[in-house]
């Protein structure tokens, strides 16, 4: 009988120790194998939100989720007149496609592909005007100038397929990335895009917030070094922009919202500081979308309301959807 | 009397009870220590096979440790004692609770060890391996090594998936037309094409190696990459300390590095650093510095046409007794006169 409980009670638990520490050493090697579900209920009404999770393309609203490509390697997707627009990314290329609404591959509008590998190019972070008549988009493809490549800014007529060149850091600058159009009616062509410079004196890299003016041609640099701004996005009516800027004591970022007019931010205010990336505006301007990390947790979708000069009631949209700076999102307006 | 008995004989059942309880939790909690055990055992086992002498800390003073870290591009096509591309001094101050990183660009010429002939510090590994590069970075600095840790490519891209991966910055985007195709690629001498986007991202151990190993298209070269190698640490250092449940990493940490890596940290000096950092996170002084151009050194070419880097004697001297003390500066530089055959630019 007490031989019985001593096995019991110390020679089984022994085993379940070791057991229950094995297990979760090997639970703990994190891995992306959890599926991911979606917080519906966390999106803000009317809103249509397409994003990419392992390179699979998602549509997601209050009420539908809906897998619509099927892939490895699509990014970076945006709406286009009721299509989609995505990114295929290949090992030393990329190339812009377009799918039906249903995710069904339409055409490739730009292909990075080449015989030899000098002659690849890198074409990412698409972004569609107001009217859906233009795409703007960053590459590598101007390869004139010698030394140390970086990313232009072009935009492209899909009608025509013609690109035309906005802006090309030379020389070296750092380059350019995630350019998104002013969706106000009455500056539809302008283009606010982050440009990665040099400190001449601390050789360190900063980012500004840089606007192309189609009326005037013209490019203002919108902030200043010490804000270090990048992945700006515009208000349903172009009147607020909201910015990530970088501290240099800190791994978190500062969340920034500015008021837009007359081609000038005024009165930049940080709203909060985080792990952030990617901020957003909603069809409701109170709100936005962006993905959140908590302790050193891969990225999720969190939707925000903005109140006065803070941002409130943080909630989580996806969960265990390890989200990147390839994963990036569009609202639908 | 018979009330008496009952009450005795349920006294009795519930110390009965209690003494399983305990004994149960014992033995769960010796089952779990068991494994832990063994795992830090296996990684023992195979980092002191690998162990070396370090020099004797002489002029370490009390509460203070130097551990030089050191990582190489042991790829598919290398053979011999790898170059070692990172090098990185942590002196560690525990009574003043001070943390600093001090790197050492890869093309620093100096005098080799035991020799007259100069080189790039990295190469010194080349000779006898690890305890060449201690010797360098002692004789160059005039500091004491008292541990080191070394890390190839493998080992690297492990650690990182073992702790799931690292937040980081990337704080500018980078190209690189010229990436080595060197690891669990048929064709280990071919190249591909980098694209990192900016802004805040989780990455995997291949796309950390990737981050901080890219150098060719870096306006800063090779202190650009420095810099983004003390960024990563930084970030591991965070991941690792970041919350209790990440004790739970330890021992696959240790199964993932396991032939990966040699040091002659032992896990109880690993464990002492890190409570001596989650004790004091909160007001640990933490600096990182560089030996970056202009100030502390500039480019040049050496006599057989090598790239490298020129160490500033007299500002370096005051930058290293700042970081290790006085005493050490005094001894500094013999490595880094002027008397080697070099052209500056």
């Amino acid at each position: 009988m007490k031989k019985r409980l001593l096995l019991i009670y110390s020679i089984i638990p022994l085993f379940l120790g070791y057991f229950v520490a094995a297990n979760l050493t090997k639970n703990s090697q994190h891995t992306s194998s959890e599926a991911t579900s979606f917080v519906q209920r966390n999106i803000i009404a009317n809103d249509k939100l397409m994003l990419s999770i392992n390179g699979s393309i998602f549509s997601v609203s209050q009420k539908n989720e809906t897998k619509l490509i099927s892939s490895q390697n699509e990014i970076d997707p945006v709406f286009i007149n009721g299509s989609i627009i995505t990114v295929l990314r290949n090992t030393n290329y990329s190339s812009i496609q377009k799918f039906e609404s249903n995710g069904v591959y339409q055409n490739t509008l730009l292909s990075g592909d080449a015989d030899s590998i000098d002659s690849m190019d890198w074409f990412t972070d698409p972004s569609v005007n107001r009217t859906n008549s233009r795409i703007a988009y960053v590459s590598d493809k101007d390869k004139s100038q010698t030394g140390i490549p970086d990313n232009a800014l072009y935009v492209l007529n899909p009608s025509t397929g013609k690109s035309t060149q906005i802006e090309n850091p030379y020389p070296y600058s750092g380059g350019i990335a995630n350019p998104t159009w002013n969706p106000d009616k009455n500056n539809s062509n302008d283009i606010l895009y982050d440009y990665y410079e040099y400190d001449p004196n601390t050789l360190q890299p900063y980012s500004v917030l840089h606007l192309y003016s189609n009326q005037t041609g013209l490019v203002t640099t919108l902030t200043t070094e010490k804000q270090n701004a990048f992945q700006a996005s515009f208000s349903p009516d172009g009147k607020q922009i909201v910015f990530l800027g970088r501290n240099d004591d800190s791994t978190l970022v500062n969340l920034y919202l500015a008021n837009y007019s007359n081609g000038q931010l005024q009165n930049a205010r940080i709203i909060s500081k985080g792990d952030f990336a990617y901020p957003t505006f909603s069809s409701n301007p109170s709100f936005i979308y962006m993905l959140e990390s908590t302790g050193n947790q891969s990225y999720d979708l969190y939707s925000s309301q903005i109140k006065g000069n803070s941002l409130i009631n943080l909630n989580q949209i996806t969960q265990n959807a390890m989200l990147d700076g390839n994963s990036f999102f569009d609202v639908s307006f | 009397m018979h009330k008496h008995t009952a009450s005795r004989h349920l006294s009795s059942r519930i110390m009965q009870i209690c003494i399983c309880f305990i004994l149960a939790v014992v033995s769960f909690l010796l089952g779990y220590g068991i494994y832990y055990a063994t795992k830090v055992e296996q990684f023992v086992s195979v980092s002191t096979n690998q162990q070396v002498q370090v020099t004797p800390s002489v002029a370490t003073l009390p509460n203070q440790q130097n551990i030089l870290l050191l990582g190489s591009d042991n790829d598919q096509k290398f053979t011999g004692n790898p170059l070692t591309q990172t090098m990185l001094v942590v002196h560690i101050d525990y009574q003043k609770k001070e943390v600093d990183m001090f790197s050492i660009p890869r093309d620093l010429w100096v005098k080799m060890p035991g020799s007259d002939t100069y080189a790039k510090i990295d190469q010194a590994s080349e000779y006898q391996g690890i305890p060449s590069a201690v010797r360098v970075v002692e004789d160059t600095f005039g500091i004491p090594i008292d541990h080191y840790g070394w890390v190839g490519l493998y080992g690297f891209i492990k650690s990182i998936d073992a702790v799931g991966g690292v937040n980081l910055d990337i704080t500018h985007p980078i190209l690189d037309n010229s990436y080595p195709t060197d690891i669990n690629n048929p064709n280990p001498y071919g190249y591909q094409r980098l694209d990192i986007e900016p802004g805040l991202q989780h990455l995997n151990g291949e796309q950390a190696l990737q981050y901080v190993r890219s150098r060719h298209e870096d306006l800063l070269g090779d202190f650009g990459r420095t810099e983004r190698q003390r960024q990563l640490l930084n970030s591991l250092k965070q991941t690792i300390f970041s919350s209790p449940a990440s004790i739970f990493d330890i021992p696959s940490i240790f199964d993932a590095l396991k032939g990966q890596i040699k040091t002659n940290v032992t896990p109880t000096l690993g464990l002492q650093l890190g409570y001596f950092y989650i004790a004091n996170r909160n007001t640990l002084i933490q600096k990182e510095f560089a030996l970056l151009p202009p100030k502390y050194s500039k480019d040049g070419t050496s006599t057989d046409g090598q790239s490298i880097v020129i160490a500033d004697p007299g500002a370096t001297a005051d930058l290293v007794g700042s970081i290790f003390g006085n005493d050490a500066a005094k001894t500094t530089f013999k490595s880094l006169s002027s008397e080697s055959d070099i052209e500056t630019q």
